[in-house]
């Protein structure tokens, strides 16, 4: 039978929780990225076919089909997405212009131990103009983060997965 | 029985309440996380971090009578650079046998040596498609992990790591191939000896809920006299589940691993002498 003093740090680690960091809320996002833009709620469940296409377009995974999109007066988009995170989801939020390029990645929610750097204005500069059509790949047109890879990587598949989205379903909506 | 002056046996509640102040104290640190309880993964500490450990693994039964170890190692870890990554261990060894046939009735904790380790990633699982690190580990503990005799052993354990991740992320494998090379020197008998331990350990953990992982982990272990590879001396082949949690503050992973086969067999299909039927092992990192 396993020891008994096994059971001293399981029994100390029950007794504390994590705790998440907001950074941004909902408004505050939104207002970051178009300030002063009225913004129409346009929630979008995607189909099974628009699910397999954005997945076949982007080579990444749609965790969900739901997506939590408005949109924006005189163009444009604002998407808050989720991407996985080491232990929890990130929560961050993407604005495209009219164009369909980004005009800005806000981190919203940031629950890890490490990788934080993410949130740092320098590095998310780096989507700012970047469309379905860029590689969007770190070390090649993003820059990783040492010691923030995981994250780093998530962030821009994430946003890589939304431009897709936006050519495929939501373009084709407005 | 053995002439030498030994330290003073550490009394099991005196143990149990330092380990548990020491995680007390680092309660309110942030964390990182280890998947798996015997199998490496391929990352390192961000530079210019810290973390500590608290291992304990439980080793019980024997073939017979009563045969309970418990080692203990204390590890604090630093990130020298981004791939770069230096660890210290401070270990204790406790055990409790009465009647097992070719081991001394003992029921004792001593202070059981210290080891550092390098560990240096090449590849990273996020980035390069997989992740490869070497790590080295040099060490010295003062007694025999299997009888409690007193012994000095020298070692040094090169270990290549290996991890792939799949799922964005949310199933991670990973294998290791390490080789202890250890010098032991009886101090009973005043006789040197030599020994290679070969290990193959793999690990497979999928992330089923935020914060938690659960999968199974495997470890083969072999041990070859005078180092030699045509004097194999004994071989256990241990498998089992394990459980692995972590948010922004701590980890823990829990790793059950009971022997599935052995040689010399012993009892049935086991080797009972050199190893035991089943290993436990708790994890408890603490990052700052």
């Amino acid at each position: 039978m396993p020891s008994r003093w096994l059971l001293a740090p399981a029994f100390l680690a029950a007794s504390t929780s994590g705790y998440a960091t907001t950074y941004l809320s909902l408004a505050e996002a939104q207002a970051a990225i178009f300030p002063g833009a009225a913004l129409t709620p346009a929630p979008t469940v995607l189909t099974a076919a628009q699910r397999t296409a954005i997945e076949k377009t982007s080579g990444l995974r749609v965790r969900s089909p739901e997506l939590r999109a408005w949109r924006v007066a005189g163009g444009g988009w604002f998407i808050v997405d989720e991407v996985l995170g080491k232990h929890e989801f990130i929560t961050y939020a993407v604005g495209l212009g009219p164009d369909g390029a980004v005009r800005a990645v806000e981190i919203m929610d940031y629950r890890e131990t490490y990788g934080g750097e993410v949130r740092n204005l320098k590095w998310r500069t780096q989507f700012a103009g970047k469309t379905s059509a860029a590689p969007l790949k770190l070390d090649l047109d993003i820059k990783n983060i040492s010691g923030a890879t995981l994250s780093s990587r998530h962030i821009t598949d994430g946003v890589k997965r939304l431009l897709v989205t936006h050519d495929l379903v939501l373009k084709k909506s407005a | 029985m053995p002439t030498h002056r030994s330290l003073p046996a550490l009394r099991p509640t005196t143990c149990l309440a330092v380990i548990t102040l020491f995680a007390t104290l680092l309660t309110g640190l942030r964390a990182d996380e280890n998947y798996f309880g015997y199998t490496y993964g391929s990352e390192t500490l961000p530079k210019g971090r810290w973390e500590i450990y608290q291992w304990a693994t439980s080793r019980t039964g024997k073939a017979d009578g009563s045969y309970r170890a418990l080692d203990l190692q204390t590890e604090i870890e630093h990130g020298f650079t981004d791939r770069l990554q230096g660890s210290l261990y401070l270990n204790a060894i406790k055990h409790d046998i009465s009647r097992v046939t070719d081991f001394s009735d003992r029921n004792q904790v001593r202070f059981n040596g210290l080891q550092a380790a390098l560990k240096y990633s090449f590849k990273s699982p996020y980035k390069d498609g997989y992740g490869l690190a070497l790590y080295l580990e040099p060490g010295y503990k003062r007694y025999s992990a299997k009888s409690g005799d007193r012994v000095d052993i020298f070692f040094i354990e090169p270990k290549l790591i290996l991890q792939k991740n799949f799922l964005e992320d949310s199933l991670v494998w990973a294998v290791n191939f390490s080789g202890e090379f250890e010098r032991e020197h009886n101090l009973d008998e005043r006789e040197w000896e030599s020994e290679l331990e070969l290990q193959l350990s793999t690990g497979l953990s999928y992330r089923f809920a935020p914060n938690w992982f659960a999968g199974i982990e495997a470890l083969a272990t072999s041990a070859f006299e005078r180092m030699h590879l045509d004097a194999l001396g004994e071989y256990g082949l241990f498998a089992g589940p394990n459980l692995h949690y972590a948010n922004k503050k701590w980890w823990a992973t829990l790793t059950v691993l009971p022997q599935l086969t052995g040689w010399p067999e012993t009892k049935g299909h086991r080797d009972l002498e050199h190893f035991e039927k089943l290993q436990v092992r708790l994890k408890v990192g603490f990052n700052f």
